[in-house]
């Protein structure tokens, strides 16, 4: 029988920003979303993929030998290239590239193999009330997958947190609701139509999604990336916390600033990033959205804020 | 912000130029020429007599507490009977090398200490042991194969229980040391060296008492002539302290301290040396705070307020050294080490009021001197636990943590036997535990350098450097066909280098006992007295010497590439990689690069890598322990090295972990540079592997953090965890550096050695060097932005 396998893009420890305490951060290939500002293009594919920084390539040749798709050639002035089109994702130039300059994202995990990387750091989840947090990519949208390790963890009592755009299909990964301990839910637009815009989406499904996970129970924290331009108008800011308002399992809601870190994997990817324009919100700003939010929700018995710095959450 | 006068005393610290001072080398050089033929121990003893009795002295404006090492503030003292010919063929260099530069005092000093170092060519212990050090052995130093440790310096490293001693004074020690004279019932050679021994005690003893009443005199004779009436007052007091310790007990905080001071400052002035250690501080000096604050005699303000001055006065020793140590360990550290925290010997916490006043202090003070160790344990108080990680979130990489749960059982392992002790231990020098006052712990046998002899290993013995067979002839590599016939030739040529090294030592170590006996540290040490015997001949209850090693990740590394390579995935021969390597990389980047990004490396969590680690420290550690020091002690092996990573790593060609021919070598027990790609806890899960209870006396590791992870409600939180997880995952020592902008500035520079530096935000977190430009400028930023909150 073949296993069960789940196809994971990074695997990153000491994560503190991705729920309590300490935690190992899971990252899950494939999205159904593709929002214009995304930190983890390498994500959003479902198939593996591989990059490639041309500053670390130190012109072995190997990859031109070796691709089975004659997707690295040589053009006519003797230059080494990289059809994209053709490259299949089979990690072949990846494995043997000495520097790194290909690297392949999308590795096939089995439950065990995975636990075991999640369960070295045990003593450090001990100690903080700490665990993994299944991120992405979107990890609901490995449903199958995602329910087994899930529960493996439950198994170890390990903590279980989850980072979702909420764009999967609820029927799927509704058994894996089960083993989560902690929900992020992203809302990135209440306006369909500029959600569709900016992640290629409409909401519809995903505010569905909400719902119907907001009947579970498990602990929902709410989160929106706040991308000057596009969704960080007092309106929308207002409409989601008046939405959320109602939801009995939401209780916070975070607004993360939009951030540039993501800008070189594009390069590497060879996409362009789409919002190069865009510049940081400021912190006057991200914190006048907040009492935007809190107008709303502290009526509701919740609560907005925003991260800066390491103050603790609330 | 501290009080005006620690702010004066920190000011004149960082505001006075550090000079040389040549008042000893005059002082020891007069005394030498007395004729004498008494035994060496006697005339040992004589010398700090003659040195505490006519040593220029002189209390500093605004000090509270007295005794300097130099004839002015901030000055070295030299001492010629160590060693002299480095000190003529460096003297160009004091004041004009670039780190810990020295001015000269006063006009002509130069060319006097000139006269007395040529005076004294030849003939200080350095030269001495050189002259007793086979040339072979000699050339394989050179040669950068082995270290010979504690040649210009005593054995020193001393860590006595100062509580004990307290309790009885100097005076009280002299009775005892005189009834033991009083029973020598029979003369002979065994009993002469005895009566030498006790009669030396009673001599440095009363030395000190009478160095003490020198200030008396001193501070009544500046108080008739003082106008400020504090600073009178001040000096009345100091008078009234001198009068009565080290000669009685103490019997305030303030007397205590002083005390204390007398005893670590003559350490200095008896013997060459660093390493002297306060042991556990909060507990010695409990009782008498409690004492002040019941009596209304001091109030916390002014506790912290005199631990600071006393900081301060930590700092303002530190030692003579060559342009190479000065370069090597710039910033004067003396590895003073103070420890606070951890449990009793009954088990219990052992944290208290003056644990916590110790912090502020140092968070006050701001010092570099002492290292402060936090012992740490399950029973800990959390609130004196955070307020220590609230230290080290400010980025001074202070205090360093320390785990009870290896460290306790690793002395019991080790030759004591008794629980109390060893829940009583405290760490000495830079991270060995130690039981205060019952050890005599010798920190420096040398560096054994494993990679190098791995290199050995690969060229049938030879030192490719030198084309000199120096080790065993344990194969060709032709002859290699299985990792465990490697494995074996790889222990043949370390037991062969540990055992030459330690006969090398050995030779050093010996002379020590015979010419260099520490006699006023020896009183202070139990088991001394008791037998009338010296440090140097095993007169404390617990003898052991360091060894330290060098190049651990290294030859982790090597090792598990080895086995990969060559035998598991079969790519190469190890004929074929020894001769790539022969070649350094040449021609063959495409291997350089692979063995730097292909393969498993130390710190990341991996078994494979991670046990190679284990077995080879395991095997370095018994056969150190299979030999005896020239006390009968055991060899201890210690994963440290220092900066001599760097000066050890030029003599080893390239290696098969992917580093190239003369760069350094690993850092202490960390991974290699920037090797350690799983961030912190995958680093504490793969140290946690080895033994660290029964092998490795210390293991000094550093992690870096970033500011933005370390600081806030989060980051201590964060801290705590790290070091909590850590602990239980086996560690028996961490510091944590906050990443400062310098740092990430180097790493932009050099992103080779930093491949392991982390930015973490939420859902996303990045390699540091691998950030677009602009991006990094961004962090960098935040950083500068994080270090002034």
């Amino acid at each position: 029988m073949e296993q069960l396998t789940g196809r994971i893009f990074n695997i990153q420890k000491c994560s503190i920003r991705d729920g309590r305490g300490m935690r190992t951060t899971v990252f899950f290939k494939g999205c159904g979303l593709k929002c214009l500002w995304c930190a983890n293009p390498e994500g959003i594919s479902f198939k593996p993929e591989v990059s490639l920084n041309p500053n670390n390539c130190m012109g072995c040749g190997f990859c031109l030998k070796k691709c089975p798709s004659q997707a690295v050639y040589l053009d006519d002035a003797g230059q080494m290239n990289f059809d994209r089109t053709k490259c299949t994702g089979c990690g072949t130039c990846a494995a043997l590239c000495p520097t790194e300059a290909r690297k392949l994202f999308g590795e096939e995990y089995t439950v065990d193999k995975l636990f075991h990387r999640i369960y070295q750091d045990r003593f450090y989840f001990e100690h903080s009330g700490g665990g993994v947090t299944f991120s992405g990519g979107e990890a609901l949208m490995q449903p199958e997958f995602l329910c087994a390790i899930s529960r493996k963890c439950r198994e170890y009592k390990i903590n279980v947190a989850i980072e979702t755009c909420g764009c999967g299909d609820y029927e799927k990964f509704a058994p894996c609701l089960d083993y989560i301990d902690f929900i992020y839910f992203d809302i990135k637009h209440m306006d369909s139509g500029m959600h569709r815009k900016i992640t290629g989406q409409g909401n519809e499904k995903i505010l569905k999604n909400l719902e119907l996970i907001n009947e579970h129970g498990i602990e929902i924290c709410i989160r929106t990336p706040v991308v000057p331009g596009w969704n960080d108008s007092d309106e929308n800011i207002r409409a989601t916390a008046e939405y959320i308002s109602s939801l009995s399992s939401v209780r916070r809601y975070e607004l993360l600033a939009y951030h540039k870190l993501g800008v070189n994997k594009y390069k590497i990817l060879g996409r362009q990033y789409p919002l190069d324009d865009v510049v940081e919100p400021a912190e006057e700003h991200m914190l006048h959205l907040v009492d935007v939010a809190n107008e709303v929700l502290l009526k509701a018995g919740k609560k907005c804020f925003y991260n800066k710095d390491n103050s603790a959450d609330e | 912000m501290s009080s005006k006068k620690v702010e004066f005393l920190k000011a004149r610290l960082r505001n006075t130029e550090p000079s040389i001072s040549l008042d000893r080398a005059r002082l020891v050089t007069e005394f030498y020429r007395i004729p004498s033929v008494e035994s060496p121990i006697s005339r040992k003893a004589h010398l700090l007599e003659y040195l505490l009795k006519n040593m220029k002295i002189f209390i500093n404006p605004e000090s509270i507490f007295v005794g300097d090492h130099g004839e002015r503030y901030r000055s070295v003292p030299v001492y010629p009977e160590w060693g002299s010919n480095w000190i003529l063929e460096d003297i160009d260099t004091f004041d004009t090398r670039s780190t810990d530069k020295l001015a000269w005092g006063n006009p002509g000093d130069k060319e006097e200490l000139i006269k007395i170092c040529t005076e004294w060519k030849g003939h200080g212990f350095r030269e001495v042991v050189d002259s007793k050090i086979p040339e072979d052995m000699q050339q394989a130093s050179l040669d950068g194969l082995i270290t010979i440790g504690s040649r210009i310096v005593s054995t020193a490293s001393h860590m006595p229980e100062y509580g004990e001693i307290f309790k009885k004074g100097f005076r009280k020690m002299i009775e005892e040391i005189q009834e033991k004279l009083d029973s020598i019932d029979h003369y002979d050679y065994v009993t002469q060296e005895q009566k030498d021994t006790w009669e030396g005690m009673i001599v440095t003893l009363e030395a000190a008492i009478q160095f003490a009443h020198r200030y008396v005199d001193l501070a009544r004779e500046m108080a008739v002539t003082e106008k400020d009436e504090k600073r009178k007052a001040e000096l009345i007091r100091i008078a009234e302290t001198c009068e009565r310790v080290p000669e009685y007990p103490p019997r305030t905080f303030y007397e205590a301290m002083q005390f204390f001071w007398f005893i670590h400052l003559i350490y200095q002035i008896e013997n060459a040396g660093h390493n002297h250690s306060v042991g556990r501080f909060d507990q010695f000096m409990y009782p008498y705070y409690e004492h002040d604050i019941e009596e209304g005699i001091a109030t916390d303000d002014e506790i912290v307020e005199m631990i600071e001055c006393m900081l301060i006065k930590w700092t303002e020793i530190f030692e003579l050294r060559d342009h190479i140590e000065a370069e090597a360990y710039a910033g004067f550290p003396m590895w003073t080490n103070i420890t606070i925290g951890g449990i009793d010997s009954e088990g219990k916490n052992a944290c208290n009021r003056l644990t916590n006043l110790f912090l502020d202090a140092a968070d006050g003070a701001e010092t570099t001197q002492p290292a402060i160790s936090f012992r740490y344990n399950k029973k800990i108080d959390r609130e004196t636990f955070r307020h220590a990680l609230k230290l080290t979130q400010k980025g001074l990489g202070q205090p360093a943590f320390f785990n009870d749960d290896i460290n306790i059982p690793r002395v019991l392992a080790n030759g004591c036997n008794d629980i109390r002790e060893a829940r009583d231990y405290a760490i000495e020098g830079c991270v060995e535990a130690q039981v205060p006052g019952k050890t005599d712990f010798r920190p420096v046998a040398g560096f054994i350098n494993i990679l190098k002899v791995l290199e050995l290993a690969m060229h049938n013995g030879v030192d490719p450097n030198t084309g000199r067979q120096f080790g065993p002839k344990t194969g060709t590599m032709d002859e290699m066909d299985s990792m465990e016939k490697f494995m074996d030739a790889y222990k043949k040529q370390l037991s062969y280098i540990i055992d030459y090294h330690l006969k090398a030592y050995g030779i050093c170590s010996a002379l020590h006992s015979q010419i260099c006996p520490t006699v006023f540290a020896s009183t202070l040490v139990e088991g001394c007295i008791e037998k009338g015997r010296i440090l140097q001949k095993d007169g404390a209850k617990y003898s052991s010497t360091g060894t330290f090693v060098s190049g651990v990740a290294n030859a982790a590394d090597s090792l598990a590439a080895i086995d990969q390579v060559c035998f598991q995935q079969k790519l190469l021969t190890l004929a074929e990689l020894t001769d790539i390597l022969d070649h350094n990389y040449e021609g063959h980047e495409e291997w350089h690069q692979m063995l730097l990004n292909k393969y498993v490396h130390f710190g990341n969590d991996d078994d494979l890598v991670d046990d190679y680690c284990r077995q080879v420290i395991t095997y370095c550690a018994e056969e150190n322990r299979a030999h005896l020091d020239s006390r009968f002690g055991r060899y201890e092996l210690i994963l440290l090295n220092q900066t001599y990573n760097i000066w050890q790593g030029r003599v080893v060609g390239a290696t098969p972990d992917g580093r190239k021919a003369g760069e350094p070598l690993a850092n202490n027990a960390s991974p290699s540079n920037g090797m350690d790609r799983n961030g912190p806890t995958a680093v504490g899960n793969s140290i946690g592997k080895m033994d660290t209870i029964m092998v490795p006396k210390g293991v000094l590791v550093n992690h870096k953090f970033d500011p933005a992870v370390a600081k806030g409600e989060k980051g201590l939180e964060m801290l705590e965890t790290f070091v909590k997880g850590y602990c239980e995952a086996g560690g028996q020592h961490v510091q944590i550096n906050v990443v400062d902008t310098a740092t990430l500035r180097d790493a932009q520079v050099h992103p080779e050695n930093y491949k392991n530096l982390m930015v973490r935000v939420a859902g996303y977190s990045a390699f540091f060097v691998e950030l677009d430009p602009r991006v990094q400028e961004n962090i960098i930023g935040r950083t500068e932005h994080s270090a002034c909150c």
